[in-house]
């Protein structure tokens, strides 16, 4: 190597990680600052906050909505994740195993709901689900949230599929096992990782979700973005920091158990 | 002798030679389509139909014509905004890509506890929601905030910046929001590059740099096509950032849509720049999938 | 047959005739409806609907038996809701200016004024489709820390010169008002708006202005001091200035501007939304409602039910409400979907 060379790569080997942390740094700052907000004694935003109080959370617990909120944000996250398992998965096994001859299109086509801006699929939606008479319950919701939510677990499951040879299944099938027994028996504890992965996305997908809450939602069945969305623009106390907060904390959870299973899988030994 | 699962063949081993076959014959290719046809009856039904209706309310409401049509393509805000909207996720798709090209590229190559600390602090924000986020980008903008408190005590400046609302805050806020999404689809391709290919091409006489643009960057194109293409589609539709730390002078696409159809209650013409909307995205989109010859998913998974 | 206690056959059987022919006349599903078990109610929520409940709602609730529930005034489900003919709310509260566009596109129920009392009302409030329930004023405010005494702006011209920056509303409605009155013109003949001569009165302040989103936000703004002068609603002020915030304001020269209570059409549940809004434009609950709400009522018999020190805070009572003029909402529902894109081109 050149002594030119020789500095360029020393340079590299310093600034690159340097950039890297800084970049990180750059993705985390925001949640930091909305921790200690949280517990601020003054009743409008600032930071860094001049003295400490939890007056916000119990502000928090005492306005109804908010409770209410979280528990609507799960009724609607949990069946959006299942729905969106199921679906995603018969997508991805046809479209993967299938060896159709449309399956690019068909995947560009079950990708695409992930793509467009919310906006449009939400006013298309509204009236739809007004008709169908689906926007007093979850339903409504339930169905808009896995419309978006769908293609994550389409993806995630083909990238598991894709990881290993579908010689397995037809092993099976020539051994006699029906496709329902080469599925829950071959094909299911391989992708099972893809299939949790895709699911607690599509969880949080929807548990994150404004735009279609915005339209699908009616006052019983408020999620916490539209509720914060609405808070913000009634009210802009800490109440939203310390929501925030306990929202963060949720997340970090989630993201733990990710990895765990994650770790579980490795220490299995599965093929990956 | 019935369907035999494959548990039960393994321990006992017995396979009768000229064909144990299931109870009954099924074709491949048939059973799949019929797989398929579930998602997809459900996406035409809430995802094809409602914007085959969107479509159909920009020629018709108020009334049968391109009346909507020739108020978005006229004189007003309209095209101004679409053109913004553009320009911006172009702009913030472009910094992201600066950004996470590097920090992918240090992340494809750590280990153990530094490539675990550094996955959290890329999924962290990813979990956390927008619309927090955006707010937390507010207070760090604001007159008297985190920034301005750095900036005076260091002595930079004599007067607090303004920068909420403005061009500068929104694009910060949008890549901080988007940067996990370039990062993921990098850091997929990037691992998946052997690194004994860059080895051999020092082997064989190329400098480093020589190594980086003919081996690594085009084996890493896969992944940077599948970030540029999640980052800037998404970023045409944004709307919770642009709404708090935009201001009405940097108006997107989702937040005059939403407006017209809420604030105005015109919902024929929402609907009109909706479509226009979509055929933007979804040019993007054929754009996109022509350049990965197709399998759209399998890019976006690695 | 005689049994101790049944009327004769004959008298029985024509009664039962007799109530058939009513029920025909009457309409069967009439007959038939029971009153609601409970109503839903749109409104913008927030600190609104807190007062709503306790000086409309818990009342009604009392009277009638009938459950209010809150539902946030989503405008796009109004249209919806009526196009559709599956109505989410019996009754919903929006501002008054919206009412006048939603009338115009025939989504709203004609309002019933013998069961509403419409007597001692502000002239212009009761619209053939909505009705106007309270006086708000847009008035000018200022950051107390950062702005001398003395040095306030009293008037719009004022304001338009003050140092340092100022927040305005982003939408239309008001701000080209003030623009106008900026400009000199008098209060009572702002309308029809003079279009052209608002946007250049508002190009000199363009680089200095903060166009705010929310009402939350124009209170934030002055509060903290990240704009010296704002223009705000006065229901966003009033508690933190008397919690002590560094906030100050008065109503000269300040914009009227209201919500609206309407019927979206087709609903079901007519006769009890009518009385419903009798009740709450009633003098009584007008009164309660502005204890809770610096907005002033549109019942000038509410006002005689009010103390010195609420009064004094209200944008209708006597003393205020001449310093400044009423909106126009029949302006703005014939000519907003003109005047509105022209003010959104320029605002980019």
């Amino acid at each position: 190597m050149t002594p030119q060379g020789e500095f360029l790569s020393r340079l590299m080997r310093v600034a690159l990680p340097g950039f890297a942390v800084l970049a990180l740094a750059y993705l985390i700052l925001p949640s930091l600052i909305i921790v200690p907000m949280s517990f601020s004694n003054q009743l409008y935003l600032t930071f860094p906050p001049p003295g400490w109080s939890l007056q916000w959370y119990g502000a928090m617990q005492q306005d109804l909505s908010w409770p209410q909120a979280a528990v609507n944000s799960f009724l609607v996250g949990v069946p959006t994740a299942l729905l969106s398992v199921a679906l995603g998965t018969l997508a991805a096994l046809a479209v993967v195993r299938g060896r159709l001859r449309f399956a690019a299109a068909a995947s560009a086509f079950l990708v695409a709901p992930m793509l467009l801006p919310h906006v449009i699929i939400a006013i298309g939606l509204y009236p739809v689900m007004l008709d169908l008479g689906l926007l007093r319950g979850y339903l409504g919701i339930v169905i808009g949230h896995t419309v978006v939510a769908m293609p994550l677990v389409f993806i995630t499951v083909s990238a598991a599929l894709r990881n290993y040879s579908e010689s397995l299944e037809l092993a099976a099938m020539t051994c006699g096992a029906g496709p329902w027994s080469a599925f829950r028996h071959i094909t299911f504890p391989m992708i099972r990782m893809g299939v949790v992965v895709g699911g607690l996305l599509a969880f949080a997908t929807s548990f994150d979700e404004l735009m279609l809450s915005l339209f699908l939602t009616g006052p019983g069945t408020r999620t916490l973005p539209r509720l914060i969305w609405e808070q913000m623009n009634a009210y802009l106390t800490p109440t939203i920091a310390a929501v925030a907060t306990l929202i963060l904390a949720f997340s970090l959870l989630l993201l733990a158990l990710v990895a765990l299973l994650q770790r579980g899988r490795a220490a299995e030994g599965q093929a990956s | 002798m019935g369907a035999v699962g494959l548990g039960r063949a393994v321990q006992t081993r017995s396979f009768a030679p000229g064909g144990t076959t299931a109870s009954r014959p099924w074709s491949t290719t048939g059973f799949y389509a019929w797989l398929l046809a579930v998602p997809t009856g459900f996406l035409v039904l809430f995802f094809v139909w409602p914007l085959l209706r969107v479509i159909w309310r920009s020629f018709t409401d108020p009334g049968l014509g391109i009346e909507n049509y020739a108020t978005v393509f006229g004189d007003g805000p309209y095209l101004i905004v679409l053109w913004n909207t553009i320009e911006t996720a172009a702009t913030v798709t472009f910094i992201c890509l600066l950004i996470a090209y590097p920090v992918a590229y240090v992340m494809a190559r750590a280990r153990g506890t530094a490539l675990q600390v550094m996955a959290a602090l890329v999924l962290i924000p990813l979990w956390t929601s927008v619309v927090i986020r955006s707010y937390a980008w507010m207070v760090v903008f604001q007159r008297r905030g985190v920034l301005n408190d750095l900036l005076l005590a260091s002595g930079l400046v004599d007067t607090p910046v303004r920068f909420l609302p403005g061009s500068f805050g929104v694009h910060v806020g949008m890549v901080h929001i988007m940067l996990p999404f370039m990062i993921l689809p990098l850091l997929s391709s990037m691992r998946s590059i052997d690194m004994t290919l860059l080895r051999a091409a020092s082997v064989l006489g190329a400098s480093p740099a020589n190594a980086f643009m003919k081996v690594f960057l085009p084996l890493s194109l896969p992944g940077v096509n599948a970030g540029v293409a999640l980052v800037f589609m998404t970023s045409l539709g944004f709307y919770v950032t642009p709404a708090l730390l935009g201001g009405p002078r940097h108006m997107t696409a989702a937040v005059l849509i939403e407006q017209q159809a809420n604030t105005y209650l015109n919902w024929g013409l929402a609907a009109a720049l909706a479509t226009t909307l979509l055929v933007i995205t979804l040019a993007i989109y054929l754009v996109y999938l022509r350049l990965t010859g197709g399998a759209a998913d399998a890019a976006l998974a690695r | 047959m005689h049994r101790i206690g049944s009327i004769s056959p004959v008298t029985r059987r024509t009664a039962l005739k007799g109530a058939a022919a009513a029920s025909a006349l009457l309409g069967f599903p009439a007959v038939l409806r029971a009153a609601p078990s409970q109503m839903v109610v749109a409104t913008g929520g927030g600190k609104l609907e807190e007062a709503y409940q306790k000086s409309v709602y818990a009342p009604w609730t009392a009277k009638t038996g009938i459950k209010i529930v809150g539902a946030p005034n989503t405008a796009a489900k109004l249209k919806a809701m009526v196009e559709q003919k599956a109505y989410e709310w019996d009754v919903c509260q929006v501002a008054a200016e919206f009412a006048a566009q939603a009338a115009k596109q025939g989504l709203l129920e004609p309002l019933d004024y013998s069961v509403i009392d419409k007597s001692k009302l502000l002239p212009n409030t009761a619209h053939e489709h909505f009705i106007m329930s309270d006086v708000v004023a847009y008035h000018i405010a200022w950051n107390t820390k950062n702005v001398k005494p003395g040095a306030e702006p009293k008037t719009w011209a004022e304001f338009w010169k003050a140092s340092g920056r100022r927040g305005l509303w982003k939408r239309p409605f008001q701000t080209m008002e003030v623009a106008l009155m900026a400009d000199g013109v008098d209060k009572d003949t702002l309308y029809p708006l003079d279009v052209d001569r608002a946007l250049k009165s508002l190009d000199k302040i363009k680089a200095s202005t903060l166009f705010w989103n929310s009402g939350a936000q124009s209170a934030q703004i002055l509060i903290d001091g990240e704009v010296e002068v704002s223009a705000t609603w006065n229901g966003r002020v009033h508690d933190p200035k008397r919690a002590g915030a560094p906030v100050d304001y008065h109503f000269n020269q300040a914009l009227f501007v209201s919500d609206a209570w309407a019927i979206p059409k087709g609903a079901p549940n007519k006769k009890e939304a009518m009385q419903l809004i009798a009740l709450a434009m009633s003098a009584q609950g007008q009164a309660d409602f502005s204890k809770l709400i610096p907005y002033g009522p549109t019942n000038t018999a509410a006002l005689a039910l009010l103390d010195a020190v609420t009064l004094a805070a209200l944008p209708s009572s006597e003393a205020n409400f001449k310093k400044g003029a009423f909106l126009d909402v029949n302006y703005w529902a014939d000519n907003g979907a003109k005047v509105g894109p022209m003010f959104e081109k320029w605002v980019l």
